[in-house]
């Protein structure tokens, strides 16, 4: 019931209804890649090589002559798992964190915080480079790196939503009624600090999406021959003057799926305030 | 300067507060929000704290459930005895299940105290589950029943619903249920009308008798509110700036009430009818406001508002004086 008012008020706002529109073709490419790419990502044809875009390669061909367009399609998978996993380690890290350090307060607050604070007074890119430095390129890497520098953000933000819900008179209430720390934290105080982080996150998803990207595109993210768009757009570096396509395509793809993860944030974050909430009703 | 209480006759006491201090510690100095605070409680008696806001009634209620925030709370001294136990030396888990299952409180604000994002009964039959033991499906039905017995029309929907969805005294009658679902042996009510508008309080205060009648909950009810105090309690305890300043069974207090404070409270209330006559009246008030508790007056808390004032009050605090069966009054001038 409360579902499908959400699903109602976030076809009222024309921003969610973009993001979620653009998200849901990026997805829907991803997962039907086999089927929908017209060539094989990976497959050389050294007689067409940079050939600009024609019907039968749409967007191009790079300097092996591969598809660029179903090198982009199958690199939305690659570009999604990235993004999807090291925003969920992120989050779990992060929330966590946060949450133990606000509701217990104190020392913990303060060693927790001390470390979070540490690690995001460092850029995250550079901290990601210094992870997968340490720990050798490679798509798992990529995901732990990401997800690590994320833990500043979503441990800041679930903090501070702690620390006004665990003040509120049925956290009170809970504990007159013999609740202990632990159904505190997961029956009154995650379910109320939620809304945030789910918002969080679906804008970290693009900053991910980026991460991934300029890690790929510096060369020691997803190694070759899987496409990433990161990878793609530093392949086509090299014939920027001759061949523009190969650069242009895949950084377009880039900017629109972190707009419409952006769009979709947005959206999320004002159906999801009641405030905004009722405006939205009103219309 | 220690005034130990003997148990009052009959049965032994379900619950017996012995000099209880709660202090807050702050920059600005050290709040004696609850100071030698002694009284007692027995099985299925209704007993009411009543006082201003800041008398120190809210936080005595806290420091029995050991809720106290600290810091910068801390129960300084005294003893909660519970059945003979003392809840300040148990252990925090021991705390946890009695709690809940043997004390339970509910709040003023029914608006805030129920969780948002969980229906009514899915948190009433949660409470069951957690402190008895029952499965998902027997704590359902028990939870659907208690909706009932707080007389929520058509249980089985209203189970289903969130808080949101109730107004303010359904909210109110589903605390009441989650609070007795366990059947606790004391029932702490801080201010549970408050909130609520005149009908709807004394349906709320008919309820909690009721279930008292059913369940033998003992009830602790704080309120500043006399009129609520009177219809529900037997016994009075009044509390003026961290200190019990009398206490007598609810008939004798409103009769004949002793000391200065309590006087001065009941003549600050309008009588319907008065006006014709007498003519036209002001309204009699206590005057000046209750005192900062970083600050307090030295000699009797009271004694700067006090109308009857002596040179004692300003000089020494006075101790509580016993007077007759269960009264007792904290003034110089309680026998003269």
């Amino acid at each position: 019931m409360k579902g499908t008012s959400m699903i109602q008020m976030l076809r009222k706002s024309p921003t969610a209804v973009a993001g979620s529109i653009i998200v849901a073709v990026v997805v829907l490419s991803a997962l039907f890649a086999p089927w929908i790419s017209p060539h094989s990502p990976v497959d050389t044809d050294l007689y067409s090589r940079l050939k600009p875009p024609s019907l039968k390669h749409p967007l191009g061909t790079d300097e092996l002559g591969r598809d660029v367009l179903s090198r982009i399609i199958w690199g939305a998978r690659v570009s999604l798992k990235v993004g999807v996993i090291s925003v969920s380690i992120g989050m779990f890290l992060g929330v966590f964190l946060g949450l133990i350090g606000g509701y217990f307060g104190g020392v913990t607050e303060k060693t927790i915080f001390s470390f979070v604070d540490l690690l995001l007074s460092m850029p995250s890119l550079l901290l990601a480079l210094a992870i997968v430095a340490t720990l050798g390129p490679g798509i798992v890497q990529v995901m732990v790196a990401v997800g690590i520098s994320l833990v500043p953000a979503f441990a800041r933000v679930a903090r501070g939503s702690v620390l006004t819900v665990k003040e509120q008179n049925y956290v009170l209430g809970a504990k007159a009624l013999g609740a202990s720390h632990f159904d505190i934290m997961a029956r009154y105080i995650l379910p109320n600090i939620i809304t945030p982080i789910i918002v969080l996150a679906t804008l970290n998803c693009a900053f991910a999406l980026i991460m991934e990207a300029a890690l790929s595109f510096l060369g020691i993210g997803v190694q070759p021959p899987d496409p990433t768009w990161g990878s793609i757009l530093s392949d086509g570096r090299m014939t920027i003057r001759t061949a523009s396509w190969v650069s242009t395509f895949s950084g377009l793809a880039i900017t629109i799926t972190v707009m419409g993860f952006n769009l979709l944030g947005d959206g999320l974050r004002d159906v999801l305030d009641p405030r905004m909430r009722r405006i939205l009703q009103a219309k | 300067m220690k005034k130990v209480f003997a148990a009052p006759n009959g049965p032994s006491p379900l619950l017996h507060l012995n000099n209880v201090r709660t202090y807050f510690y702050t920059v600005e100095g050290t709040a004696k929000a609850v100071d030698d605070v002694s009284f007692t409680l027995n099985k299925s008696e209704t007993v009411g704290l009543l006082g201003e806001s800041g008398c120190g009634k809210s936080v005595t209620a806290l420091s029995i459930m050991r809720l106290v925030k600290d810091p910068p709370g801390k129960i300084v001294s005294g003893k909660i005895l519970f059945n003979g136990t003392d809840l300040l030396q148990v252990s925090s888990s021991r705390m946890k299940s009695i709690r809940g299952k043997r004390i339970a409180m509910i709040f003023q604000e029914p608006m805030t105290s129920l969780n948002p994002v969980y229906t009514i009964g899915d948190q009433i039959s949660e409470m069951l589950v957690a402190h008895e033991n029952m499965s998902k499906r027997e704590s359902w039905e028990r939870a659907v029943d208690m909706i009932a017995k707080v007389q929520i029309p058509v249980p089985e929907k209203r189970a289903h619903e969130y808080p949101h969805q109730l107004s303010g005294g359904m909210r109110q009658r589903a605390m009441i249920a989650m609070a007795l679902a366990c059947k606790p042996e004391i029932l702490i009510a801080d201010e549970p009308t408050t909130a609520l508008d005149v009908t709807v309080q004394a349906q709320i205060i008919d309820l909690m008798l009721e279930l008292r009648e059913e369940f033998g909950t003992a009830i602790i009810l704080i309120s500043h509110d006399l009129g609520v105090i009177a219809e529900t309690v037997e016994r009075i305890v009044v509390m003026y700036a961290g200190k019990v300043v009398e206490e007598g069974s609810t008939l004798n207090v409103f009769d004949a009430p002793k000391h200065p404070y309590t006087r001065g409270l009941f003549k600050s209330r309008p009588k319907i009818g008065e006006r014709s006559r007498y003519g036209r009246r002001r309204l009699l008030e206590i005057q000046g406001a209750v005192p900062n508790l970083f600050q307090l007056p030295g000699g009797c808390s009271f004694n700067p508002r006090c109308v009857e004032a002596i040179d004692a009050c300003r000089e020494t605090s006075p101790e509580l004086i016993p007077m007759g069966e269960n009264r007792m009054v904290r003034c110089h001038l309680a026998n003269t």
